[in-house]
C-alpha cells in the first residue's frame, strides 16, 4: 500500500517537474535537452499525462510495467491515431471486459530491448528491405524503409510510419508513431464471452 | 498415541493376513520370526520380503497397498476412528522410515502394537510378518505409504520394481472414498500442478509438517514421468462435496461449479460476497457508482444494483468462468489451439488442447473433462483478473527476483509471459510489473523477428553484432548468437 502510494507521489512529482518537448499539448516550457536524456525518466513517465495510450495502458495495468526495470521499446501511437480507430472502438477496448484484447493490443507496441531507429534501418537493409520484427508477446511486425522513413506494418494489414524516433528514457526508448497497430486476429472465436 | 498402536496392530494383521498363507513365511512362528527380523540381519523371512521382483513382491505390495483398505473396511466395522488411525500409522511410519535410522522406531512401534494386540497365533504371525513387511528395504513400502498419504497412486511406483504399479485403479471406489474421508479430515485441498515446472503442488490445510510436504512433491515430480493414469489424479477432484476446482483462489465460500455462478445474475448478492470489496487499485476497473456497486467472489466480479441489491452482471475474473474439472463445452474444430501455441501443446494419446478466450485448456480425451487450464498473457491474463491457486509459491526467474520480493500487500508471481504484481487479500492481479518474451534460450534459435539489434544502450560498447557473433538482449539477459546458424550460444551477460 505504502509503496504504491509512494510511487504514485513520486510519479506525480515527476510529471509535475518534467516539461517534456515530446507533448502534443504543448502547455509546458520544457527542459528540453534533460527531458531527451536518459536516466531522469521511465518510459511510463515520459508519456504525456492526457495521452490515450497512458490511458489505454492504465487500463491494462501496463503502466507499472512501463516504468519498470525494461528495457522496452515502445511505438507510441499519437492521439490522433487513436481517433483514426473505428467509432467507439478505443471505448470499448478500455472496458474492463476486453482488458485482454487491450493487452493485446498495447503488447503489441512493444519490442523487447532498445532497438534504435537505425537499428531498424540495418536490420532491414540487412534482409533485403523487409525486416521482421518481434513484439514482446511473440507476434511480428514488418518494417520497411519508406522515402526516408520507416515503415510498419502489422498483421491485419494496417501500416504506420515513425514519426518521432529515439527517445531514450531509463527503460528503454520511445518511438512515435502515426497509427494504431492491430494483431492478428487469433482463432478465438467469442462464444462463451457474454454474460 | 494408544489409537495409533491399536491402528497399527490392525494394519499389521491386514497387511500379514495374506502372506501369512505362504509357507514360508509362516517359518518357526511368530517369536521366532520376531526375533529374527529384530536383529535386523537377512533372517528368512526377511530376506523373502524384501522386494525381488516377481510374485511376492507383487504380493506384498498389493496387500500393503489394499491393507489400508481393508483396514479400513474393517475399521469401519469397528469404529470409523481406525481407517484414519491406520492411516496415521502407515504415514508415521514411512515418516519415521524416512527420517533414517527411523527403522528402529518403526521397528519399536510395531513390536508395541504387536504387544498390545496378541490376540492368538496368526496375530503372533501377523507380527513378525508385518515387522519384517515394514522394514522391507525397497521403496515400495514408503512410496505405497506416501500414495495413501499423498492420494497419487504416482508416487506408489517403485523404482526397482514395476509391479507395484499393479496395485493401480481397481479398487479405485475404495480409494475415491477414502481419499474424500481424508481430504475432509486434514481440511486437504485439491492437488495441483504447475505447469511450468512440471510437479505437484500439494495444497495442503495442514499447517504442520514441512517435511511431509516437500517430500511429497519431490515423490510426485520423479513419479510425474511414468505412464500411469493421469486421469485418476483428479479423481475426486471435481464436483465434490468440498471439491472447488483448484483453478480458484483460496477464498470460495460458494464453491459452486464455476458455470453455476451464471444463476446467481438477477438474483441476490450472495451474504458471502457482501464485504468483498474489489482492492483499490482495481478500482478504477469496477467503479461503483450511484446505480452499482461491486464485488468479487468465486472468480466472478459482481456488478449488483443498489436499490435493489441484485446482481444485475458477472465479469469472470478468470479461466473465463470455465475450471478445472468441468467439460470443455466446444466440440467444434474452431476451438483448435492456434498454430503459433502448437508447438508448445502437442496432442497425446491421453490430452489434447483447446483454445478459447485467451486461455488453453488441456483436456481429457477420454472424459471431456478440463484438466488444465494454461493463460496466454497476451489475451487471457490481465489486471483483475485472478491468479489460479496453482501459482502459489514465488517463481520468478533468478534475474529478476532482486526487483520484485513479496511483502505483506502484494506478492509476485511470474506466468510465461509476464511478471504480476498480485494483491495479497484478494489474489486479484493489480498490475503487469514487467513483460517477458519467449522461446528464448542458450541451444535454441533465435526466434525470428530479432533480426533487429536491440542491446541497451548502456551494453552497446561492450557487446555489438559482428560477422562472427551477434549480441541479442531478452528477458534480463544478453545473448549471444552465431549469424550463420541463428543457434544461441551463450548468455554472456545477465542484467536488469
Amino acid at each position: 500500500m505504502t509503496k504504491s502510494l509512494q510511487w504514485l507521489g513520486a510519479t506525480a512529482a515527476l510529471l509535475l517537474v518534467a516539461g517534456c518537448g515530446d507533448r502534443d499539448s504543448g502547455n509546458a516550457a520544457g527542459n528540453g535537452p534533460a527531458a531527451t536524456e536518459a536516466g531522469a525518466q521511465t518510459i511510463a513517465s515520459g508519456l504525456d499525462e492526457n495521452s490515450r495510450f497512458l490511458a489505454a495502458a492504465r487500463a491494462a495495468g501496463m503502466d507499472a510495467t512501463l516504468a519498470g526495470p525494461g528495457p522496452y521499446t515502445v511505438l507510441v501511437p499519437s492521439d490522433q491515431a487513436f481517433g483514426n480507430l473505428p467509432d467507439g472502438r478505443l471505448e470499448t477496448l478500455m472496458q474492463p471486459e476486453s482488458r485482454a484484447e487491450l493487452t493485446r493490443l498495447l503488447t503489441y507496441h512493444v519490442l523487447t530491448g532498445t532497438v534504435l531507429a537505425e537499428d531498424i534501418g540495418r536490420a532491414i537493409d540487412n534482409s533485403d528491405g523487409r525486416a521482421l520484427l518481434a513484439t514482446i508477446g511473440g507476434e511480428t511486425l514488418t518494417a520497411t524503409r519508406d522515402g526516408g522513413n520507416i515503415l510498419l506494418a502489422d498483421a491485419a494489414g494496417g501500416r504506420a510510419t515513425i514519426t518521432r524516433a529515439d527517445e531514450t528514457r531509463s527503460n528503454g526508448v520511445v518511438h512515435h508513431i502515426d497509427g494504431v497497430l492491430m494483431p492478428g486476429q487469433g482463432a478465438a472465436p467469442q462464444g462463451e464471452q457474454q454474460q | 498415541m494408544h489409537r495409533l498402536m491399536l491402528a497399527a496392530g490392525v494394519a499389521a494383521l491386514a497387511i500379514a493376513a495374506p502372506a501369512a498363507a505362504k509357507p514360508e513365511k509362516k517359518g518357526g512362528g511368530g517369536g521366532a520370526q520376531a526375533s529374527q527380523v529384530e536383529r535386523g540381519g537377512g533372517g528368512g523371512a526377511q530376506a523373502r520380503s524384501q522386494n525381488r521382483g516377481g510374485g511376492e513382491a507383487r504380493a506384498q505390495a498389493r496387500s500393503q497397498n489394499r491393507g489400508g483398505e481393508r483396514a479400513a473396511a474393517r475399521a469401519q466395522a469397528r469404529g470409523g476412528g481406525e481407517a484414519r488411525a491406520s492411516r496415521d500409522v502407515q504415514r508415521t511410519a514411512a515418516r519415521a522410515q524416512q527420517r533414517g535410522g527411523g527403522e528402529a522406531r518403526a521397528q519399536r512401534q510395531e513390536m508395541r502394537l504387536a504387544t498390545m494386540q496378541a490376540r492368538g497365533n496368526s496375530e503372533a504371525r501377523a507380527k513378525g510378518n508385518n515387522r519384517a513387511e515394514t522394514r522391507a528395504r525397497g521403496n515400495a513400502n514408503s512410496r505405497i505409504a506416501e500414495d495413501r498419504r499423498g492420494n497419487n497412486r504416482a508416487q506408489a511406483r517403485n523404482r526397482g520394481n514395476d509391479n507395484v504399479r499393479v496395485v493401480e485403479d481397481r479398487r479405485r471406489d475404495d480409494r475415491q472414498q477414502l481419499r474424500l474421508r481424508e481430504r475432509e479430515r486434514d481440511g486437504q485441498r485439491a492437488q495441483m500442478r504447475d505447469r511450468d515446472r512440471d510437479r505437484l503442488v500439494i495444497r495442503d490445510g495442514r499447517r504442520g509438517d514441512w517435511n511431509d510436504r516437500n517430500r511429497d512433491r519431490d515423490t510426485a515430480r520423479d513419479g510425474w514421468r511414468g505412464d500411469w493414469g493421469d486421469r485418476d489424479r483428479w479423481t475426486g477432484v471435481h464436483g465434490l462435496r468440498d471439491g472447488c476446482p483448484p483453478g480458484l483462489a483460496n477464498k470460495n465460500p460458494l464453491c459452486m461449479p464455476p458455470g453455476q455462478y451464471r444463476k446467481l445474475q438477477g438474483s441476490v448478492l450472495p451474504a458471502a460476497y457482501a464485504d468483498n470489496v474489489l482492492p483499490r487499485e482495481l478500482r478504477y476497473l469496477y467503479p461503483d457508482s450511484d446505480r452499482y456497486y461491486y464485488r468479487y467472489g468465486d472468480g466472478y466480479a459482481y456488478r449488483v444494483n443498489r436499490e435493489t441489491n441484485l446482481v444485475s452482471a458477472l465479469l469472470p475474473l478468470i479461466g473465463a468462468s470455465l475450471g478445472i474439472g468441468q467439460q470443455f463445452p466446444y466440440s467444434s474444430p474452431a476451438y483448435q489451439v492456434p498454430s503459433y501455441y502448437q508447438p508448445f501443446y502437442p496432442a497425446t494419446d491421453r490430452f489434447e488442447y483447446r483454445y478459447a478466450n485467451g486461455y488453453i485448456y488441456e483436456v481429457d480425451r477420454y472424459t471431456g473433462a478440463i484438466t488444465d487450464i494454461i493463460p496466454q498473457y497476451d489475451h487471457g491474463y490481465g489486471v483483475g483478473q485472478m491468479l489460479p491457486a496453482s501459482y502459489s509459491y514465488y517463481n520468478l526467474p533468478q534475474q529478476y527476483r532482486q526487483w520484485y520480493v513479496d511483502d505483506d500487500d502484494y506478492y509476485y508471481r511470474y506466468a510465461p509471459g509476464s511478471i504480476y504484481r498480485v494483491d495479497r487479500q484478494t489474489n486479484l492481479i493489480t498490475s503487469i510489473v514487467s513483460l517477458l518474451a519467449g522461446g528464448l534460450g542458450v541451444g535454441q534459435q533465435l526466434p525470428m523477428g530479432y533480426n533487429a539489434y536491440n542491446v541497451p544502450l548502456d551494453y552497446r560498447d561492450r557487446y555489438y553484432d559482428t560477422p562472427d557473433s551477434w549480441y541479442r538482449y531478452a528477458n534480463g539477459n544478453i545473448y549471444q548468437v552465431d549469424p550463420t546458424t541463428r543457434l544461441i550460444t551463450a548468455i554472456v551477460q545477465a542484467i536488469v
